[in-house]
């Protein structure tokens, strides 16, 4: 059994295995490429941009005046059965067409659908000299095969201060990492307000309530082949908002934690770089750019368990894609 | 910054962990279809109305980066009498050997034209001949009568499907 180590972008790195070559697909023109790649990747930033913005929160309840609390966050989205395939119309590629010329579309596995070869099926890729090969569509990654289900895993650091007025400020903060293979750098910041102290009668309530809002913007670059073709790259930018009003109780040890709202996320991929391809001696220069956004409406439900200063949570989140989180840290005050 | 560094490599491997995880269920397999080309010269063919020669098609393109064929098949033969021809057709009884392939079949060549010959799918495979990208072909031609010209060319284009991993 060979392993596979797939790391973010599988759909880039596939290509180094399978026939379908990276200039091949440039070849059959870069829109035609854009095209074929949007929906074949859509599940990842789909999913990290849903799965990002999940864990902001353990409690509804805000700090003390300064307070705090630090944690760790571990998010991952579950990939629908539904985005498995993306429908790949004839009519919507120029060099790109269907082998079989009876269909004028089909359904194609998308980064998290299917490796077997009857479920793949052939393309023709046609480049400007009239040159064609037809080969399977792109495979799937194995994620489901491996561990049984297509999960989308991001994590966090996340820090939390109480400031005046039962408000607190939550900062997501990485420096930016430089190493030869990849760059990465987030920034985010976050509102949590206490609600209840504003609503007469309400405030003697035995349960909080208050109103989040958040935003956070994650940098990365993963160069490909950094020691021959350093400008080669990767680019994944990610920028999540969400807003929710949340509710939580505390029971001994224990809090019960949930929230209703909205969240939101705009991805852009970006194949930075120059690349020759061998058929035509064609150099294209940063030639993919991918754009996703998305929002929906999201509500979870969560339990955390605190030990003295250590603050332990999970919580299930429903949205556009379902969300998993844990969340580990110290809260004080 | 040193405590940065430990939660960014502990970020990188929880995201590289889950991903590494993952097993195939086997090989990734790629089917893949192409046509490769070769020239059959014939030469000081003089007043004799038959020819015999063998050479080879590199199909190493089918591999790419895979490291090996799993199926190999040729769907169609497509035979062309080149333009070095100073005459315009020859017929005859065309004999050609790939591997376990065997087709026999009588045809007129008119220069410029291909000449499409179907191979069928139960007698198609040349995974036994095919080693690391190249397949061994012998052509012979008994013609109706003596061609019109002693040099010529048959050009011969493979349709090959092949399935590797």
């Amino acid at each position: 059994m060979k392993k596979v180590f797939l790391f973010l972008f599988t759909a880039f790195t596939l290509t180094s295995y399978s026939q379908i070559e990276l200039e091949s697909i440039l070849e059959g023109g870069v829109a035609d490429a854009r095209a074929l790649l949007q929906g074949y990747v859509e599940p990842f930033p789909t999913g990290f941009g849903n799965g990002i913005n999940g864990g902001w929160y353990s409690t509804a309840k805000t700090h003390k005046l300064f307070g705090f609390d630090i944690a760790v966050i571990a998010n991952g989205a579950s990939v629908p059965s539904s985005a498995e395939t993306f429908t790949f119309n004839n009519a919507d590629y120029s060099n790109i067409k269907l082998e079989d010329s009876s269909i004028s579309s089909a359904e194609l596995p998308t980064l998290f659908g299917s490796q077997k070869l009857d479920d793949r099926p052939l393309l023709t890729f046609t480049d400007d000299t009239g040159n064609s090969i037809s080969t399977s569509s792109l495979p799937g990654s194995g994620l489901k095969e491996a561990i049984g289900y297509n999960v989308v895993p991001s994590a966090m650091l996340q820090a939390g201060i109480g400031l005046f007025k039962n408000t607190d400020l939550i900062i997501r903060y990485i420096p930016e990492q430089n190493d030869t293979d990849y760059q990465f750098s987030t920034f985010g910041f976050g509102i949590k307000h206490d609600l209840k102290q504003w609503i007469p009668f309400v405030k003697r309530l035995p349960f909080d309530v208050s109103a989040l809002v958040g935003w956070n913007d994650v940098k990365s670059k993963f160069f490909i082949d950094p020691e021959d073709q350093p400008s080669q790259a990767l680019e994944f930018n990610t920028k999540t908002f969400i807003f929710q009003v949340l509710a939580s109780k505390k029971l001994s040890i224990f809090t019960i934690y949930g929230g209703v709202g909205t969240t939101n996320y705009k991805t852009d991929v970006n194949m930075l770089g120059s690349y020759t391809t061998s058929a035509s001696n064609t150099t294209y220069t940063d030639p993919i750019s991918l754009k996703y956004d998305g929002s929906s409406m999201k509500a979870n439900l969560g339990l955390s368990i605190k030990l003295l200063f250590l603050n332990i949570a999970a919580e299930y989140a429903t949205q556009e894609y379902d969300v998993f989180s844990l969340r580990a840290g110290f809260s004080i005050r | 910054m040193k405590k940065f560094k430990i939660i960014q490599t502990m970020l990188v491997l929880f995201v590289a962990f889950t991903f590494s995880n993952c097993e195939e269920d086997g090989e990734i397999q790629f089917i893949v279809i192409d046509e490769f080309e070769s020239n059959a010269v014939v030469t000081g063919l003089n007043t004799a109305t038959s020819f015999e020669t063998s050479n080879s098609t590199n199909i190493q393109d089918l591999l790419d980066n895979a490291s090996e064929f799993v199926e190999a098949e040729i769907e169609k033969v497509t035979l062309t009498l080149e333009d070095d021809f100073s005459g315009e057709a020859i017929t005859g009884n065309f004999d050609l050997t790939v591997g376990p392939i065997n087709i026999n079949q009588t045809l007129t060549l008119t220069k410029g034209e291909g000449v499409e010959v179907i191979i069928p799918t139960n007698a198609s495979s040349i995974l036994s001949v095919v080693n690391a990208g190249v397949f061994p072909y012998v052509i012979k031609a008994d013609f109706t009568q003596t061609p019109a010209d002693d040099n010529f060319t048959i050009n011969l284009k493979f349709k090959i499907k092949a399935t590797v991993q």
